[in-house]
């Protein structure tokens, strides 16, 4: 007598050894592709240039994930070369007609040879990824990682691979992954030159983002161009892949159908990518795609400030640049210490509101009841490829002369401004004015002409007159209390205009 | 028993403008040539878009300058491996008279593509950077294989955006510095010298799962 065990359904058998099959061939590929042995080089390099690029930039998300696409193009033409390369192997080896005696239809052969390529480099493309967003997650002081363009990136890495692979099966030569290498990298300028002649089209480049000033900060980002990218890349995919099966040697009819359907398909994708992109409108906020977009994507970004409650009053700030709130409150403490307590002296500094005129100008102003001393997010907006030093010090030491003028005419009056002043109550003015300028480090008498207006602090410029600098340097050499004692006595009469220099101490 | 003499090896004589041109025809060396041309015509269309002073205006003409250099390398590629290196006594000799050869012909087809346009560093910039990459690409087909010699100068390429950008003073990206930069000459002509000896003495490897 013979045990019989439970019977197992045919199809579930031969579907079993298909994926074993499956899984056994893609091991295979993945053990033997070029392309691991090609990982450290790139990554050596990826970590040389573009890893390198990247973290000089200001640690904000918005920046750095933005970022993180374009480097797509380095990994991107490496890729495609490489998969050219590997796609021509059979034929290298000669091979070709051995291989045709397998069981596997050659498109599946290459479909796995492909994957090996993509897995291997979308690996590698993650890991540089991963690193980029793991220094971040440790330097930024707020927001989170915008996986998008890292999504974009990665599809474009995966679509050189096929792209290259094909070139590689159809026009098998010495010369074809050197070449394909070059159209790689010079297919995203295409876009870029495109966009040079108003061709709205050329935003389809995997290099191009809907990013602007501000994104990711103060202005949301918007996704329907990446959308519409990753519609593009993934018809890219399915027709060079689909192409592959096209001629006779890939396989049976079956294959040869299966083809002319991706490649259908992919070009209808990317067509669609293509009418999509060319629909891109340039709004303040960054580019949009109206398929993609609705009127409360416009909302800016909401934030809680993050404020430095030791000065004089709360400074606050975005909490994305908490790193420059130092250097901010150092620019406008000193000034803000000097009229503490005075009519009219802001109770708090914070970011205006974000709009589209604030995030384009630099201005602050002094407004409200009680009164609040706005900054403009503008100050604030790096551009690309610029880190808090280089972009925000040049801000900050003007914020400090700027903050110097408006808080001052605030609070003891716009010297000179008032017609019905008599110029003996504009002279107590400005030289109240400039003693305090002196107190905080800036030129008493700044210059009216831009270019001496920026000069270094403590600079002195020409006093309207002898009288005027002498009393500004007399108020200066007081003690501070004794200074601040005398304002806060007199500041009426001096917003009044009932003084004369020589009540100045 | 009969006494024989010594073999007296056949006197080498130097190699004809026959074996020359079978060495040429064995390399591939008149589609090299073809390729050459399309880089110059490639080189001509980018130069219509990338006028001087344009963000491209050095990239992309140097992407072409690589590409030319890689042809070069790849040209050296044996189709016949063991046998050729055992019996071909004039190998080296024919490799290393191939490499000026090859550079001047891929100088004169990317010169004679720029003309009427206008190259970012000029000519002296153009066979500064030309002779620098070919070399690279000769010791990559050395090490690596050449087939996969154009990943050398590609690598290259990249690194020089980032050295072009960042201004780095290091002469061994010679594609960073002003024709007139002496330092980045010689870097330049020490890579191509370098290359040059490998590739003449061991001959371009069949590598990488050739």
């Amino acid at each position: 007598m013979s045990a019989v065990g439970p019977a197992v359904p045919t199809g579930w058998r031969l579907r079993a050894w298909s994926r074993s099959a499956a899984g056994r061939l893609m091991r295979l590929e993945l053990h033997r592709s070029t392309m691991l042995l090609l990982l450290v080089p790139v990554a050596l390099l990826l970590g040389f240039t573009e890893l390198r690029n990247n973290l000089g930039q200001a640690p904000l998300w918005g920046a750095r994930s933005i970022v993180v696409q374009r480097s797509m193009e380095l990994v991107g033409g490496i890729v495609a070369g490489v998969a050219a390369w590997t796609a021509a192997r059979d034929r290298r080896r000669h091979i070709t007609e051995l291989l045709a005696t397998t069981a596997r239809p050659a498109w599946v052969r290459q479909i796995a040879a492909w994957a090996a390529v993509a897995v291997w480099s979308l690996l590698l493309y993650g890991a540089y990824v991963a690193v980029v967003f793991v220094v971040t997650a440790r330097q930024a002081t707020w927001g989170s990682p915008n996986w998008w363009p890292a999504a974009v990136g990665a599809t474009a890495v995966v679509a050189c691979s096929a792209v290259g692979f094909a070139f590689g099966a159809l026009i098998p030569g010495r010369f074809t992954a050197p070449l394909v290498t070059i159209g790689a990298l010079l297919a995203p300028q295409i876009g870029t030159l495109a966009l040079q002649r108003n061709q709205q089209w050329g935003r389809i480049s995997p290099v191009e983002d809907p990013g602007t000033s501000g994104t990711g900060v103060f202005v949301p980002y918007h996704a329907g161009l990446s959308i519409v990218q990753l519609i593009f890349l993934v018809g890219v995919i399915l027709a060079a892949l689909g192409a592959l099966a096209i001629p006779p040697r890939a396989g049976g009819r079956g294959v040869h159908r299966a083809g002319v359907v991706a490649v259908a398909v992919g070009v209808a994708f990317a067509a669609t990518g293509l009418a999509l992109a060319g629909t891109a409108r340039q709004t303040a906020q960054g580019i949009v795609i109206p398929a993609f977009h609705t009127a409360a994507d416009d909302r800016p970004i909401a934030y809680t400030p993050v404020c430095d409650s030791n000065a004089t009053v709360p400074i606050c700030l975005h909490p994305a640049y908490r790193a420059v709130l130092p250097s901010v409150v150092n620019a406008i403490d000193p000034v803000l210490a000097e009229v503490a307590g005075l009519p009219g002296t802001p109770t708090r500094v914070t970011l205006a509101p974000t709009t589209v005129v604030g995030l384009k100008g630099g201005d602050l102003r002094v407004s409200g009841n009680p009164p609040v001393f706005y900054l403009s997010p503008g100050l604030f907006v790096l551009q690309p490829g610029t880190t808090f030093a280089s972009a925000l010090d040049p801000q900050i030491q003007q914020l400090r002369q700027d903050a110097a003028d408006a808080v001052i005419a605030k609070v003891i009056g716009q010297t000179g401004s008032d017609g019905t002043m008599t110029s003996n109550a504009v002279a107590v003015q400005t030289a109240i004015a400039a003693g305090i300028r002196q107190v905080v480090g800036l030129p008493a008498f700044p210059a009216a002409d831009a270019t001496n207006a920026r000069s270094a602090p403590g600079q002195q410029g020409s006093p309207p007159s002898p009288a005027v600098g002498a009393a500004a340097t007399r108020f200066a050499a007081l003690s501070s209390s004794a200074r601040h004692a005398w304002l806060v006595a007199n500041v009426a009469a001096v917003r009044a205009g009932q003084l004369t220099l020589a009540d100045i101490p | 028993m009969i006494a024989i003499g010594a073999a007296t090896r056949p006197r080498l004589a130097l190699p004809t403008a026959r074996l020359a041109r079978l060495h040429a025809a064995g390399r591939g060396i008149p589609r090299g040539l073809a390729m050459l041309v399309l880089c110059a015509v490639g080189l001509r269309i980018v130069l219509a878009w990338a006028t001087p002073g344009s963000d491209g205006a050095r990239p992309l003409p140097l992407l072409f300058e690589a590409l030319a250099a890689s042809v070069v390398g790849i040209v050296f590629r044996s189709p016949f491996g063991e046998v050729e290196r055992v019996t071909g006594r004039w190998l080296p000799v024919l490799r290393f008279a191939a490499v000026p050869a090859l550079t001047a012909a891929a100088f004169g087809a990317l010169a004679a593509g720029s003309a009427g346009a206008r190259l970012d560093l000029g000519y002296a910039g153009l066979a500064r950077d030309l002779i620098g990459l070919v070399g690279l690409s000769l010791a990559t087909a050395t090490v690596i294989g050449a087939l996969l010699c154009w990943l050398g100068p590609v690598a290259f390429w990249l690194v020089s955006l980032y050295a072009i950008g960042s201004h780095w003073t290091t002469p061994w990206v010679w594609t960073a510095h002003l024709p007139s930069d002496t330092g980045a000459w010689l870097c330049a002509v020490a890579v191509l010298v370098v290359g040059t000896i490998l590739v003449a003495t061991f001959g371009a490897r069949d590598g990488l799962h050739e």
